[in-house]
């Protein structure tokens, strides 16, 4: 192995800076998946009976079910008997206003780089907080309502909202969808809920931040956006867990619904804990996210930056119904160590004049495995529909695995699909022209990636552009250096 | 599918002509346990094998009632000829330092078949159930090219498997030339096993298109150092074309290159499965495809560049083009890269679209009518994935007959 | 030899071309100069007959016959030639076979009999030659992989060997170093004469200074806004299209 290689796998070694643990009494209910232990989900969240009543048509449609196979992914047997399926910090009632957080989740939030309370908070991004099972909290209440967004946690929704909630719910994601989508709808916990209503472009970034904190516990959450005819939203959620040497499970539902000239933006920065570098530990993130252009001119953007998790499993997807709708999917997937990612997106054009766009954008290191698995599906009926897809992989050692699977199928004669795809690695001769520029090792892999990746980093929102290239430098860290 | 194991393997040849027991009750045993692949079978899940279930197969070969024809081709060429899915051996004649022999069991080499799910049934199903397996020993250069032709007639409405070895001995070069079609409504589900020893050079040309009979042919060339296997195909389908197509590159130095077209119309289906392996690095592979779909005709191709861990400094490009002609034509295509290895580029590029309108605008503003100008673009999609091919007789017939499947 | 009148197009619904006026009589040669977007190659696209420009109003008399009652094919065959600013790459297929199919094509059209293939041969030869093409170019599929002169001079090729009545040239010098540009132009010369007429489409007036024109015209918002002798596009040279604006306001 050469020193520049050598440089490069040490730069491969991340530092995860979130794998810290809050200590902090928590009730959950006891390991394992029942009719029992859904209905106590269900009454500790004081639920309607329709919505129990969904759950456990869920639950036995799920235990008829067999878990997938087909993804390239090295997946251990998960025992769900183990798993706890609620676990939520102790608190006498439900917090009224953010001044009613227990401290101490306010200061794990803090470390997290997401404050809540009113002086530190985020400027111009409303953020809901989820620990473990629940919501702890949501910014900027006031100035949402004012706009008449509705930007809550899930459970309060289903409280406040329970129309919304029943008219939408497992209609862009049927609870039959697939194995953890299922598994999902059975016992998800809580999530975030976002209505906009008719012509309204919300006034602010929303965002969600999802942090797992207790052991053996998997989080289930669910988020659903709605945006009115005329409506644009942009939403962000990022994800962080203590490091464990257990895995856990997080498999979660996003169903987005764009009626007539609606937007919706949604951008994820994933950084769970990708386990140590002996590929021990980390999270199993099986998550189902589907857009549904429902209404003509919609437009639905998927944007991603995955580092963390030692398994991922995700697809976001979108349902291009509307005449004239597009989709779009920009994807940044660095895996490192052990950690196997198999995540692409499926583009279903079903309108006429439809259009969609995918750039991924896949890194892999150490003994990583990462896979871009994609469906771009043109209908009978879709008239003129334009897809582009290009997927770039780039290796950096030996040890490491890139793939592509595009599936491309068309069976309209006025349709136009285009698809490229490249694997190389990062040259030497890249390298070396960097550091006879003044460059180290370090920045220098740095400014490579980062060119790599930068179609992506300018979907997402500014501040998060920021910290998504920052998290990457970070995995990269100590990689060279 | 069980009941196309009843139809297609009625029972084990147990007491089998006692060499290749061994292998058939291989076969058999794998057979009996997966099954056949169905819809949910990743890389099957295209092909409606539900159309086998639906036809009758006779259980014997139809009785030889007359010379049957063979096609005639505008080059010299050695010839050899099944009908019906037998030899004929009346018509074969073997150019000089070509030998074909009965196959032995030292000539068949399973160990690249699935023995753990239904993905290679048809290819165990040949083992289990061909007739006679024959071996073709190349030595030298050949001055003119081989023909290995297979027809069928009217009469045709059976299963068969033939089963084909061809070998290169090192330093050897041969064009061999598959030609493929008649009428008749049987199964012809035929394994092919090519080994290029070092040096060697085979140009492995198939036409093909057949009307009722359904083909299932499993194609395997295993390409070692410095050794060129370069396919080129002109398919026009048929009712139930299947074509698995390897090239296994396992020394350094080895290269392999497909280029293919599918010109469907009708009914006709073809669904190619394409994998190109670097087993080793200093590999080189080159892939061009493109398929034409009229009327309700569906084309189907996955194609595949595995690069292995080790394979270091192996380079791949693949392309696949797709013209969809008719509302009623279907496409699915799936370029497939997987990468273990450092130091290698591999890229693939896939369209699907339809005539350039620029372009027929272009040639009808010179005096060229709608039609001919269709015609034009149609061919000239299609004919320059033959332009890597060594101009001559071969190429000169190969691409006057793309004018005929046009 | 061609006549427009009050001529209207639209692309997309929207009208470029907005109530044209020309005449080009035998043996003359017009240039249409005018600033981007004015509608130059919109007017050579309609007269060619493309999909997608639509004729909303207005005569064109070719030849004695209603232009715009023909297909693009009968276009070509009456004797119109256009030479594209972009030549179209068409993978797979010939060049010589190409020039020959749409050269019986017409002559088909015409009643004419087919070209004998050793004088076709002939006749190509000598118009590489003459424009300094390679011959193997000839092997190659059209314009694939030909450089921007390449594809312009092949365009000139085309010209020569189909022999049009009128022949529109479309921005045929832009791309062109000075040496092509000339080859291009003594190649447009060598066809002259008393019945074939020329349009010639050009942003510059480089072009004209070896082609010379016996009428300039203007074209601005589709319209021709000025008409004048070769000393029209000297001024233009000079003074750029500004005056066009001034002129208006």
């Amino acid at each position: 192995m050469s020193e520049t290689q050598q440089q490069v796998e040490e730069l491969i070694q991340s530092r995860y800076k979130a794998g810290f643990y809050t200590d902090i009494e928590s009730e959950s209910v006891g390991a394992g998946l029942n009719e029992e232990i859904i209905a106590m989900i269900s009454a500790k969240k004081d639920e309607p009976e329709w919505m129990l009543e969904w759950r456990l048509k869920a639950f036995h449609h799920w235990q008829t079910m067999t878990g997938p196979n087909w993804a390239k992914l090295n997946l251990p047997g998960i025992d769900f008997q183990k798993i706890h399926y609620y676990s939520a910090p102790k608190q006498k009632d439900r917090p009224k206003s953010l001044d009613d957080v227990d401290p101490k989740l306010l200061e794990t939030f803090d470390k997290l780089g997401v404050p809540l309370h009113e002086r530190a908070r985020l400027a111009g991004v409303a953020v809901d907080a989820v620990f473990d099972s629940v919501s702890v909290g949501t910014t900027f209440q006031k100035e949402l309502k004012e706009a008449g967004v509705i930007f809550c946690s899930f459970s309060e929704a289903v409280q406040e909202h329970p129309e919304l909630v029943r008219e939408y719910l497992g209609s862009v994601v049927p609870y039959r969808d697939n194995y953890f989508a299922c598994l999902n709808s059975a016992v998800f916990s809580d999530g975030s809920f976002v209505y906009i209503p008719e012509g309204t472009k919300c006034p602010m970034e929303l965002s969600t931040y999802f942090r797992i904190n207790a052991r053996d516990t998997g989080q289930f959450e669910r988020t659903l956006i709605i945006a009115e005819p005329g409506a644009e939203v942009s939403y962000l959620e990022g994800c962080t867990a203590p490091m464990r040497d257990e895995n856990q499970l997080h498999a979660a539902v996003v169903e987005l619904v764009a009626r007539k000239k609606a937007k919706i933006k949604y951008s994820t920065v994933q950084n769970w804990y990708p386990g140590d570098e002996n590929g021990k530990g980390g999270i199993y993130n099986f998550v189902t996210k589907r857009g549904d252009c429902r209404e003509d001119d919609s437009r639905i953007s998927w944007t991603q930056v995955e580092t963390g998790s030692a398994i991922t499993w995700k697809y976001p997807s979108c349902i291009l119904r509307g005449d004239r709708s597009a989709g779009e999917f920009y994807s940044v997937a660095l895996t490192h160590n052990h950690q196997q990612a198999d995540t692409g997106t499926k583009m279903i054009h079903l309108g006429k004049n439809t259009s969609s766009k995918i750039i991924s954008k896949g890194i892999s290191a150490g003994k990583s495995s990462n896979s871009y698995r994609g469906l771009v599906r043109v209908a009978r009926k879709a008239d003129g529909a334009r897809n582009y897809t290009q997927c770039d992989s780039l290796l950096i050692g030996k040890t490491c695995g890139a793939h592509t699977f595009p599936y491309i199928e068309s069976a309209n004669p006025t349709a136009k699909i285009e698809h490229e795809a490249t694997t190389s690695r990062i040259g030497e001769d890249q390298l070396f022209y960097c550091q006879s520029r003044g460059l180290d090792e370090e920045e220098a892999v740095a400014l490579i990636v980062d060119g790599f990746c930068k179609e992506v980093f300018k979907e997402l929102p500014m501040e998060f552009a920021v910290e998504a290239k920052a998290l990457l430098e970070i995995s990269l860290e100590g990689a060279v250096g | 599918m069980s009941a196309l194991i009843e139809k297609l393997l009625p029972q084990v040849a147990g007491e089998d002509d006692g060499s290749f027991g061994a292998l058939r009750r291989k076969a058999q045993k794998v057979l009996m346990k997966h099954g056949f692949p169905h819809r949910k079978t990743e890389n099957w899940k295209y092909l409606p094998l539900g159309l086998l279930e639906k036809r009758t197969f006779s259980d014997a070969v139809p009785d030889r009632a007359a010379t049957p024809s063979l096609p005639t081709y505008p080059f010299e060429a050695g010839v050899i000829h099944f009908h019906n899915g037998r030899l004929d051996p009346d018509s074969c004649r073997l150019p000089d330092g070509v030998s074909l022999t009965g196959m032995l069991p030292a000539d068949i080499d399973v160990s690249a078949l699935d023995d753990t799910g239904p993905a290679d049934a048809f290819a165990w199903l040949n083992l289990a159930r061909f007739d006679q397996g024959w071996k073709l020993r190349v030595d030298g250069r050949p001055d003119e090219p081989l023909v290995v032709a297979t027809t069928c007639d009217d009469e045709f409405d059976v299963a068969v498997h033939p089963r084909l070895c061809v070998e290169l001995a090192e330093g050897a070069t041969l064009t061999l030339i598959e030609t493929q079609g008649g009428p008749g409504a049987g199964l012809i589900n035929g394994v092919l096993d090519l080994r290029l020893g070092a040096r060697s050079s085979l140009t492995h040309v198939i036409e093909r298109c057949f009307a009722e009979t359904a083909l299932i042919q499993r194609t395997a060339a295993r390409v070692s150092d410095a050794a060129a296997y370069r396919a080129f195909i002109l398919d026009g389908g048929g009712p139930l074309t299947r074509q698995d197509l390897v090239a296994e590159l396992v020394s350094p130095g080895a290269t392999a290159g497909i280029s293919g077209v599918a010109t469907l119309s009708g009914r006709a289906l073809v669904d190619y499965h394409t994998a190109i392996e670097h087993r080793v690095g200093g590999t080189e592979s080159h892939e061009n495809f493109r398929i034409l779909a009229d009327d309700q005709s569906t084309g189907v191709f996955n194609g595949r560049i595995h690069i292995l861990r080790g394979a270091d400094d192996s380079h791949s490009q693949m392309n696949t083009g797709n013209l969809l002609l008719s509302e009623n034509a279907r496409i699915n295509t799936k370029p497939e890269l997987e990468i273990h290895a450092e130091d290698v580029t591999a890229s693939h590029g896939a369209t699907i679209g339809q005539l350039d309108d620029d372009a027929r605008f272009y040639l009808r503003s010179r005096g060229l009518s709608e039609a001919q100008a269709i015609a034009l673009l149609k061919y000239g999609f299609a004919a320059a994935v033959f332009d890597t091919m060594a101009s001559g007789a071969v190429r000169d017939w190969l691409t006057d007959r793309l004018k005929e499947h046009l | 030899m061609l006549n427009i009148k009050n001529l209207h197009v639209a692309v997309g619904g929207e009208e470029i071309i907005k109530g044209l006026d020309l005449e080009v009589g035998p043996g003359e040669l017009h240039a249409i100069m005018g600033p981007n977007g004015s509608g130059k190659s919109t007017l050579g696209y309609a007269l060619a007959g493309r999909d997608g420009y639509e004729v909303t109003d207005g005569s064109v008399e070719f030849d004695g016959r209603d232009l715009l009652e023909l297909e693009v094919e009968q276009r070509a065959a009456a004797g119109l030639f256009l030479a594209l600013q972009y030549p179209v790459e068409i993978p797979g297929v010939n060049n010589a076979y190409f020039l020959r199919a749409a050269l019986n094509a017409q002559r088909k059209a015409r009643g004419e009999e087919e070209v004998d293939s050793m004088a076709f041969l002939k006749t190509v030869r000598e118009q590489l030659k003459a424009l300094k093409m390679d011959e193997a170019l000839l092997k190659r599929a059209v314009n694939e992989g030909f450089s921007g002169g390449e594809k312009k001079r092949n365009e000139i090729v085309q010209l020569a060997v189909l022999q049009p009545k009128l022949a529109i040239l479309d921005e045929t010098d832009s791309g062109l170093d000075i040496d092509a540009l000339k080859l291009v132009a003594e190649g447009v010369n060598r066809l002259r004469d008393e019945n074939r007429s020329f349009i010639v489409i050009t942003h510059y007036q480089r072009l004209l200074e070896y082609l010379v024109p016996d009428r300039v015209h203007v074209l601005s918002d589709g319209r021709i806004a000025e008409s004048g002798d070769r000393s029209l596009a000297q001024r233009l040279e000079r003074e750029g299209y500004a005056f066009l604006d001034t002129a208006e306001a």
